[in-house]
């Protein structure tokens, strides 16, 4: 095949754009594994059922539980109201799925994780149904022109998004008593206490923000996924791929890998074959694997054992 | 072995081999025979996280690749189903062995990503290797195994060849774990390191683990497709994988019984739930959530629990099983709390 | 409706009683209900279609039973459906339960991996099968009783590529589909139809199960010069996902799909992206029959949305009807007399428009080409397979 500069740079940028998306999801990850130890595999539902909240209130008509309801709220008001919801939420799933299980280990964690996503998976059918539904995106058109290339709005605003949330994570661990406390607790929970910390605080504000930033996600990719029920699936594999390829634990890791994610698959998509994209993508992380055990930016925290 | 837990098993295995004497809905015996095989998938991930510390989320590619080598060996060369079960045995080994081998560096979170790609990777050759597998479509007409002039051919028969398979494959975990090889494992789970410096060859056994896990998801591959007589690749998924996990943790996970108890409480559960109509696997959910929350020690550790409280006189020792959950550093991977 | 309603109440309630106090003279006073089997995948990521799926055969399950006229000896239907799943296994675990509970035909789910998962213990069973399954496959299986009530994959990949080729003018075909089994499947037969005459697809891509992002496929079939394009995709989001794509990277040839991408659920998700594009359809809205009219009118009375007709609910109903017309016409439920009806059905009316049974169980031999013009489907043209 012959190589088309111009279709290079359309590849890179839908690749960038995909793997920002991977990034974003992939904070939270990273996120609750530096807090707690433990990988959530409830995190593609914390995209997805965020959403289906939003579209709730956003739409003129939509079904719930059979019964059409109408709220069509403004924007803002909808994206604040989901926020709130989420704080809840994020609060419940660390009393529910996390809590009683803090002191055994991380498999059982695991378990109780995809406990959630199969329960939230299922009760978001049983309330919206299957039908997918439309998101409506904050912009008027679809794409713009630059030069021969075709940019998503939505993609810009998604890369912008996960740019300011990076800033804002490093701000919040650098600079903030709480994000050090965050840390301290992520490191060693036992010294953590014994200097005065409330980790049980500092582990639900970590769900929380979790939470958050899942919503921050969904609300951001559901207008190009459209909303249902799988829609966080593969999203968060692949933002799980992203963060440990990165180093787990790691942010700029998790962005990087991210980022490295969308643009091998979309770049192996169209050079070796887009029925096996998946594969390349796992090959490659594979091999970063067993070169670099730890991933490209190493641990920030030491491997706990 | 307690004479009183020999009893316990042989009482056991006789009820289940008279089951289809008393069960004649073929509804229940297909479960039963689903269960059986998903066990020995269990049993056989049970060998490798429960006993060794070592995760995965391939199970199901492992079972997958059983299947196939079954069905191509006995649709495409028109082998008899008895070879071709070993074939997939040995096919899914070796494939434990190209997996396991390289993974040995890796533990823990980066393990189960290791895992999980593999997988992936997996069902896609399943699914693009059209010369072979014919794609998404699957294989039909897989034929049903025979014993002499016996065709197991009803869901009855076919119970027993799985019950066989179970205790074959229970005898051969429990000899593992009770022998020099299982004490290795376990020791390895425990600590590896330490492990190494009282001269225990980890890579070896680590190894070896990963085999026999192939080795068990390959005979339970083999008889899924001969018991269904069709596969296709969608089976074969992360989310099937991530289900035999929870049959295992749920279970007990270093207990062979575990193994068992878990993979039949989960495919029997849902189907006790089908009259909830659309909302049965929600409730199935929430269902894995309490129990985790609540049985420690999953159900084995749940039902000796009961025992020693009820027969108060029989020594703990004999009649609990180990169970893992419960201690940080039994699940002996990263990410564990801070010893 | 509420004197039904009374009738069922005291029908049952007349059962419970006889049941309780061991009185079955009792019980056989009251007409015993006509048990069909269902199994929709009602949970799982295929939940779409088994939902349309319950809502047809639950529709037409309830006409029938207010109009004692329409049914055979006053005999009520009642479905009894059991939920297959995503996979093989719990298919085949469903199956066989549903055969535990005296069912005297069964509705299949529409997977034709299921359905092929399936055949083994159908082939023991001499029920009729009705199937919305498209695969070519699904007729060949061995099940002798196994009737279709919608278009194959051959007649409708036929439908596309002639249209594509002669209709379009195209000269430069691709293909896209998705690497599911009736993706797969629709596009081999493309493929197929396209060799009968000399062509070979320019490109033929393969998107894998949830893929959110389509540039490298749709760049490939850009830059393979190609001049129309087939599309085999049953997921409605992801056809939404694409049309949206392949706008925005100004990939600018007509489209012509699979009946999917023109039911209902699939025009409402992609909304303007999918206008302009042609899909082969086995239901076109206001150019059927009264049948079909009154069957639109009364999906919406009871649920609030419109049906998609042919992909999901409307090859149920029919089903349903069309087994209560030969119960009807045969004065019996007895499975083998009504294998042998079914088989000799010529001409008869249903939504999806008149079904004849051809030697394999076929019942719909033609399609036609609609254009999504502006949110609604229009005929362009009718094709025989």
């Amino acid at each position: 095949m012959h190589v088309d500069p111009v279709a290079n740079m359309q590849l890179l940028v839908s690749g960038l754009a995909i793997g920002s998306i991977y990034a974003l999801v992939a904070l939270g990850f990273v996120l609750i594994y530096n807090a707690v130890g433990v990988v959530n595999f409830a995190q593609g539902e914390f995209v997805m059922f965020p959403s289906y909240i939003a579209v709730t209130f956003l739409l003129p008509a939509t079904a719930v539980f059979g019964t059409i309801v109408h709220w069509q709220l403004p924007v803002l008001i909808v994206y604040a109201l989901v926020l709130v919801l989420m704080v809840g939420f994020g609060l419940l799933f660390n009393r529910i799925a996390y809590h009683p299980l803090r002191d055994r280990g991380w498999l059982p964690v695991v378990i109780s994780t995809i406990g959630v996503s199969i329960f939230l998976r299922n009760a978001a059918q049983i309330t919206w149904g299957s039908q997918p539904i439309v998101m409506p995106s904050l912009f008027t058109v679809d794409t713009i022109a630059a030069g021969p290339l075709h940019i998503r709005p939505q993609d810009l605003l998604i890369i912008g998004v996960t740019a300011l949330l990076i800033a804002f994570q490093y701000f919040l661990f650098e600079r903030t008593t709480l994000g050090k406390q965050m840390r301290a607790t992520a490191q060693d929970r036992t010294t953590a206490r014994l200097i005065g910390i409330r980790v049980g605080r500092i582990v639900s504000i970590t769900f929380v923000y979790s939470a958050l930033l899942g919503t921050i996600s969904g609300l951001l990719v559901a207008p190009l996924f459209t909303v249902t029920k799988e829609m966080g699936g593969l999203i968060a594999l692949k933002a799980f791929a992203a963060s440990i390829v990165g180093g787990f634990g790691s942010i700029p890791g998790a962005i990087v890998g991210g980022l490295a994610i969308g643009v091998i698959e979309t770049f192996g998509g169209f050079y070796v074959s887009s029925s096996y994209v998946d594969a390349i993508a796992f090959i490659i992380l594979i091999g970063v694997l067993l070169f670099k055990p730890s991933g490209l930016f190493g641990e920030r925290v030491t491997e706990k054992a | 072995m307690g004479g009183r837990r020999a009893l316990w098993i042989a009482g056991i295995i006789g009820v289940a081999a008279l089951l289809p004497v008393f069960v004649h809905s073929d509804y229940v015996l297909t479960l039963l025979d689903l269960a059986g095989i998903y066990a020995i998938a269990v049993m056989g991930l049970g060998i490798l996280l429960g006993f060794t510390g070592q995760m995965s989320l391939a199970q199901a590619a492992f079972l997958g690749i059983g299947a196939y080598t079954s069905a191509w060996f006995t649709t495409h060369l028109g082998w008899p189903v008895w070879p071709a079960m070993a074939a997939a045995i040995v096919m899914s080994a070796l494939v434990g062995l190209a997996v396991g081998y390289p993974c040995l560096r890796l533990s823990g979170h980066y393990l189960a990503l290791a895992t999980i790609g593999f997988g992936i990777i997996a069902q896609l050759v399943l699914i693009n290797w059209k010369a072979v597998t014919n794609g998404s479509d699957g294989i039909t007409g897989i034929p049903p195994p025979q014993i002499g002039p016996w065709v197991l051919d009803t869901y009855g028969k076919y119970y027993y060849l799985v019950l066989a398979a179970v205790l074959l494959c229970a005898y051969i975990a429990w000899r593992i774990k009770t022998t020099r090889v299982g004490r290795a494992l376990h020791a390895i789970r425990e600590n590896e390191i330490a492990a190494r410096a009282t001269g225990i060859d980890a890579t070896r056994y680590k190894i070896i683990a990963f085999v026999l896990a192939g080795a068990y998801a390959g005979l339970a591959g083999s008889l899924l497709a001969h018991d269904i007589k069709f596969i296709s690749p969608d089976s074969y998924s992360f989310d099937q994988s991530v289900v035999f996990l929870v049959m295992l943790i749920l279970g007990g996970s270093s207990s062979i019984s575990g193994a068992i108890i878990g993979a039949l409480l989960l495919t029997m559960l849902p189907e006790v739930l089908r009259p909830l109509k659309s909302s049965y696997i929600m409730v199935y959910g929430a269902a894995v959530i309490a129990m985790i929350v609540f049985m420690p020690q999953g159900l084995v550790g749940l039902f000796s629990a009961l025992r020693t409280r009820f027969e108060p006189r029989t020594p703990p020792r004999a009649s609990a099983p180990a169970g893992l959950s419960n201690t940080p550093s039994a699940a002996g991977a990263p990410g564990a709390e801070p010893a | 409706m509420k004197l039904d309603r009374k009738n069922f109440l005291a029908t049952t309630g007349a059962a419970a009683a006889g049941a309780a106090f061991g009185f079955p003279a009792i019980v056989g006073a009251a007409p015993e209900p006509i048990r069909i089997g269902t199994i929709p995948c009602l949970t799982g990521s295929n939940a779409l279609l088994g939902q349309q799926e319950h809502e047809g055969a639950a529709l037409a399950v309830e006409e029938i039973n207010a109009r004692p006229d329409k049914v055979y000896g006053g005999r009520p239907f009642e479905i009894v459906e059991e939920d297959a799943t995503n996979d093989n296994q719990s298919a085949v675990a469903a199956l066989n339960k549903l055969l535990g509970e005296n069912v005297v035909a069964v509705i299949c789910p529409v997977l034709s991996t299921q359905v092929q998962a399936m055949a083994p213990v159908m082939k023991t069973h001499e029920i009729p099968w009705m199937t919305g399954g498209t695969a070519v496959k699904n007729t060949q299986l061995g099940v002798g009783s196994m009737f279709r009530l919608r278009a194959s994959d051959g007649i409708t990949a036929a439908g596309m590529t002639n249209f594509a080729v002669k209709d379009k003018k195209g000269k430069k075909v691709a293909i896209l589909h998705a690497s599911d089994a009736f993706g797969t499947g629709g596009a081999d037969q493309i493929v197929q139809n396209l060799d009968k005459m000399g062509m070979k697809p320019v490109a033929n891509e393969q998107y894998p199960k949830d893929a959110k992002d389509f540039t490298a496929e749709i760049l490939k079939i850009k830059q393979s010069g190609a001049d129309v394009l087939l599309m085999y995709i049953q997921n409605p989001s992801d056809t939404a996902i694409i049309l949206k794509q392949i706008r925005s990277l100004g990939l600018n040839v007509p489209v012509v799909g699979s009946p999917s991408l023109a039911n209902q659920t699939a025009m409402e998700v992609a909304g303007k992206d999918a206008y302009g594009t042609f899909a082969a359809v086995d239901f076109i809205v206001g150019f059927n029959s009264n049948v079909a009219t009154h069957f639109l009118t009364s999906f919406f009375r009871k649920y609030h949305h419109l049906p998609d007709v042919g992909t999901g609910s409307g090859w149920v109903y029919d089903s349903v009807y069309m087994l209560a017309d030969t119960y009807k016409r045969q004065k019996s439920t007895d499975p083998k007399q009504t294998i042998a009806a079914l088989k000799g059905i010529k001409k008869w009316d249903g939504v999806l428009g008149t079904f004849s049974a051809d030697a394999e169980g076929n019942m719909v031999h033609s399609v036609s080409i609609g254009q999504n013009q502006d949110g609604k489907l229009h005929l362009v043209k009718k094709v025989s397979g």
